[in-house]
């Protein structure tokens, strides 16, 4: 068997998939187990600077498939985790590059390797995307919980489905918690209902996200990042873990909370 | 190398491509390329698709008769498992079964009956579609006669019907009854949050259910060029009913005072 392949995409773009890979990638690298983030956005590498290896690169995804480098060689080990490496795309080329059949051999490959194959998949629902999901074993649909990127996580989720995918589980990213509170924004539970997969993991709206991408430190790194811990959690549900769902942070002054406190709002 | 995801066979009822596993787009390489290596065996000829437990929406299916007419050849049949890929050719215009008697396709040069067919046709269009999934983004639904959805409509997701539509879930989608003309068709649903319905030619994007009868089921009908919303209380039905029923309800009730 080896191990798992989990594709991450959302359909629309902007919402978090590359910061999702990277963070998930090192809380189970933390779990201490080996783990490869693939970035399949062939011709929009990113995936590179958010883990902080943009420098390190010297062969890519491309050099691999088609032949220039052996696998091993493309493999940038991370800065940190001696078990988390990263398989950067080629910035050069385009989706057209590689094909569903080649990235299948080359998880295959990855798979005898590693134990988690984090495949960062590009926005939209064209080549590039079908491609990052074809060898998937499992997938995660990440979105944020507004009208558009909810309506793109849907198709996509679609698309999952009519491949016999998954089971495709689902992270919110960037929930504005006062925002929720005010009705100005999609509940969990509107998004839950409506896309109706499995709630793998809540992320909160966290500056330090911002920070790390920029810094290449992910922020799942940082023990004091309420966005970290989110990704952490996740990381540990992927394991089978049973983690509760942490509570959303809140602005709200202290009188505002004791009495939150004191008459439990519905979960 | 895997099997080819595109094998054409000849059979007594002519030429048939089956499709195998794999993403449309290889799939639409090989047939490409298959069809081009004897272009002029195929050129003029017709064909029927064999999809099996494949889902392809009407665009797909175009997409499949492109890559076919590009090399002169004519699709005139899906043969599929799924109701939905069916009503899709069926919506394009194209037989959904390879039966002989249904058309044949030349006349017959050698009559026995070669292999027995598969029951996967017998579909007869004016009957109803059921589906038992959720309509995601996308998804597009189309058929000529009733349609009844097992699951919820989602928002980017149409579900059109010659006839009655019947969506066991939440309708936030679009919804089209009666897409032939017919005024009396109707648009049921458990709970109704549509972007837009219409009947026959009428558009309506403000259907909303009333706050009285919010999360109860709803039913969606034409009365005065209007689609009105009316809720589905248990044992009266809609409250104010289409007038068709309304009459036929009636009609039931004297004849049974009569009887007492």
């Amino acid at each position: 068997m080896g191990g798992r392949i989990i594709t991450i995409t959302s359909g629309k773009g902007g919402v978090g998939k590359t910061t999702t890979t990277a963070n998930i990638g090192v809380g189970l690298a933390l779990l201490g187990k080996s783990v490869v983030c693939v970035d399949t956005d062939i011709g929009l590498r990113n995936l590179d600077l958010v883990m902080g290896l943009d420098n390190r690169i010297v062969y890519d995804l491309v050099d691999v498939v088609e032949g220039r480098c052996r696998l091993k060689q493309a493999l940038v080990r991370d800065r940190h985790l001696s078990e988390l490496y990263l398989l950067p795309a080629a910035q050069t080329r385009d989706k057209t590059a590689v094909s569903a059949a080649q990235m299948q051999a080359l998880c295959d490959e990855l798979r005898k390797e590693f134990d988690f194959i984090l495949l960062d998949s590009p926005a939209g629902i064209e080549t590039g995307f079908h491609n990052a999901l074809a060898p998937a074993d499992e997938v995660i649909i990440v979105t944020t919980p507004d009208v558009s990127a909810v309506r793109d996580a849907d198709r996509a989720i679609g698309f999952v489905e009519a491949q016999e995918k998954g089971p495709a589980r689902l992270i919110i990213n960037r929930i504005k918690s006062d925002l929720v509170r005010k009705g100005e924004m999609l509940t969990i539970e509107d998004v839950v209902e409506l896309l109706a997969i499995e709630l793998i993991g809540i992320v909160p709206e966290d500056e330090t996200i911002i920070m790390s991408t920029n810094r290449g430190t992910p922020a799942a790194m940082d023990r004091k990042s309420l966005a970290g811990q989110a990704f952490r959690n996740i990381a540990k549900r992927l394991t089978g873990q049973e983690v509760p769902f942490m509570p959303l942070p809140s602005n709200d002054g202290w009188l505002k909370r004791l009495t939150r406190f004191v008459r439990p709002a519905s979960s | 190398m895997p099997a080819s995801p595109v094998v054409i066979k000849g059979t007594s009822e002519g030429l048939i491509i089956e499709l195998g596993q794999g993403d449309l787009q290889t799939i639409l390489r090989e047939l490409d390329q298959k069809l081009g290596q004897s272009a002029r065996f195929f050129r003029g000829g017709r064909v029927a698709l064999r999809v099996g437990s494949r889902l392809l929406n009407r665009d797909e299916i175009e997409a499949l008769g492109n890559v076919l007419y590009k090399w002169e050849v004519t699709l005139w049949a899906v043969e599929a498992d799924l109701p939905e890929t069916r009503a899709a050719a069926d919506s394009l215009g194209l037989e959904t079964s390879i039966r002989p008697a249904s058309r044949s396709p030349a006349p017959s040069r050698e009559e026995p009956a070669a292999e027995e067919k598969e029951p996967a046709g017998g579909w007869v269009a004016s009957e109803g579609l059921l589906v038992r999934r959720t309509l995601r983004s996308g998804a597009s639904l189309v058929h000529r006669g009733h349609i009844v959805v097992v699951g919820d409509v989602n928002p980017g997701a149409e579900v059109i019907a010659g006839g009655d539509i019947v969506i066991w879930g939440t309708l936030r989608g679009m919804a089209h009854a009666g897409a032939g003309g017919d005024e009396g068709a109707v648009i049921c649903a458990l709970r109704f949050r549509p972007e837009q319905v219409r009947i026959a030619d009428v558009v309506s994007t403000h259907v909303q259910e009333p706050a009285v009868s919010a999360g109860m089921p709803h039913m969606a009908a034409l009365r005065d060029r209007q689609i009105v919303l009316e809720p589905w209380i248990e044992g009266i039905g809609a409250a104010g009913r289409h007038p068709k029923d309304v009459s036929r309800r009636w009609s039931g009730f004297w004849r049974w005072l009569r009887r007492h």
